[in-house]
């Protein structure tokens, strides 16, 4: 399966202000919104960034589930253990190149999900294993922004690995998706009373703390 | 070969603390042998390492082998070894098992000498109870260390960092990347340090980046005992810490104390 398809909603930024916004957002135990039903009226641009968001959290892995897949092929089986095995040694060794300057924490947290999104068992055919370029970018730029609150993870099907934060009694939500070449495609959703403010772009890893400026980016970096 | 300079490493040099955030990527210790273990007992052996290690991996490799005989046209034979490969879930601790040799790695975070040595000592002690005695010729420690040097404007002075670096003259500068492999003797233990630097793309992002890549081995006539081979690594591990410490500068300590 090819990466999530998005879009387009402009060059490289696009701020979206909506006043007749409903958000219906379930999310798991886990805080993960599972799927994204808004009921507005007015700017088709609006319905273009939901569908937006709608395709991302559709394609990110619960890292909960234990479901097996129906579709396991015991023929092809070694192959993809081993391809699966690569995958997560090959960045669990990157990580480790630069793990000096993060904290175990991290460490933990993202390993331990990262494990989970390659369970052999909850592995459907067009699934692909966490491309190394993608975590690349995200090492790269958490050494420069280095958040506390650390996020929850996922992985979009085409192996782009995908970084969540919620705020706000989980209304607010900022969502990053890591490219390769220090590229990342944000999500963010901000709620100001009775508002809601949601935005989407692409930009660089040392330029993205900029674009999240006016959304007072620490309510989901700094741990409360 | 002559001896071009000899020299003693430094010995009043920091050996024993650890850095904060030390600059070790990999640390390695190799034990080589001409003697190769046979397949039973070496899966036998393995079996019981595996229960410290998470996962298990067997690992095809081809060596090649070129015969020069008198008179004749000199042969090449692939043949291929097989190397199992023991990691921790975190890739971090890991242990390569092959015929002729044991090697156990560790790769960043480092903990210190006392955690790897009691790792290796460990794995060694049921790699020789298992498989028996084999006299061992080689034994080789290697550590490879990033300094990451943060740019100021395209700028980066390594030489504030590192005291090993290529003597150019004014006229070949700025000088955008080198290599430097120097062989040394260590006489006190009787091996040779092979010290190599380069320049290098950093992982993090506004840095550049200095390898410095230590690597002693030491060649056996007569094969040592367990006894004799840990007190050859602990003396090389100082020695290796000498050799790094009289490579680098206060400012390079500064980022690793960080």
């Amino acid at each position: 399966m090819n990466d999530i398809t998005l879009t387009p909603l402009g060059t490289s930024f696009n701020r979206i202000q909506s006043t007749d916004l409903k958000d219906t957002t379930k999310s798991n135990v886990d805080g993960y919104p599972m799927s994204l039903n808004a009921q507005f009226s007015g700017d088709i641009l609006n319905q273009a960034l939901l569908n937006d968001i709608d395709k991302l959290f559709e394609s990110i892995r619960r890292v909960e589930s234990n479901i097996p897949s129906s579709k396991e092929n015991n023929s092809t089986r070694q192959t993809l253990d081993e391809v699966i095995f690569d995958a997560r040694a090959n960045v669990k060794v990157l990580f480790s190149e630069i793990s000096m300057y993060f904290p175990t924490e991290l460490k933990e947290k993202l390993f331990h999900q990262i494990d989970l999104l390659h369970d052999t068992d909850d592995w459907e055919d067009g699934d692909n294993p966490v491309q190394i370029s993608s975590f690349k970018t995200f090492l790269r730029w958490f050494y420069l922004d280095q958040p506390s609150q650390l996020p929850n993870f996922g992985m979009s099907n085409g192996g782009l690995l995908i970084a969540t934060w919620l705020s706000n009694h989980n209304k607010d939500r900022l969502i990053l998706e890591f490219r390769s070449d220090d590229h990342i495609k944000w999500f963010a959703t901000k709620h100001y009373d009775d508002e809601q403010d949601m935005s989407s772009g692409i930009t660089s890893a040392s330029r993205l703390i900029h674009h999240l400026a006016s959304y007072k980016a620490s309510d989901w970096f700094i741990k409360p | 070969m002559p001896i071009l300079k000899k020299r003693t490493l430094l010995v009043n040099q920091m050996t024993t603390f650890q850095y904060k955030r030390a600059p070790i990527i990999e640390a390695v210790v190799e034990f080589r042998s001409d003697d190769p273990v046979d397949n039973k007992k070496r899966a036998k052996a393995l079996k019981k390492l595996n229960r410290f290690y998470t996962n298990h991996q067997p690992i095809s490799q081809h060596d090649l082998e070129v015969k020069i005989s008198d008179g004749q046209p000199p042969t090449t034979q692939s043949v291929e070894v097989i190397i199992d490969r023991l990691s921790s879930a975190d890739m971090t601790e890991q242990l390569h098992i092959r015929d002729i040799a044991f090697l156990s790695s560790q790769l960043a975070p480092y903990h210190g000498w006392e955690a790897f040595r009691e790792r290796i000592t460990r794995d060694w002690n049921i790699w020789r109870g298992t498989v028996g005695f084999r006299p061992i010729t080689r034994i080789g420690m290697r550590y490879i260390n990033r300094i990451d040097l943060p740019a100021l404007g395209d700028e980066v002075r390594y030489e504030d960092y590192v005291s090993i670096y290529p003597n150019l003259p004014p006229l070949l500068d700025p000088c955008l990347s080198h290599t430097v492999s120097v062989n040394v003797a260590i006489p006190d233990i009787d091996a040779i340090l092979t010290l190599k630097t380069a320049i290098v793309e950093s992982p993090l992002p506004n840095h550049l980046s200095i390898m410095v890549d230590l690597d002693i081995k030491k060649t056996f006539q007569t094969p040592p005992s367990d006894e004799e081979i840990f007190s050859f690594i602990d003396q090389a591990r100082i020695k290796k810490n000498e050799a790094f410490e009289s490579c680098i500068k206060d400012k390079a300590r500064d980022i690793f104390k960080l």
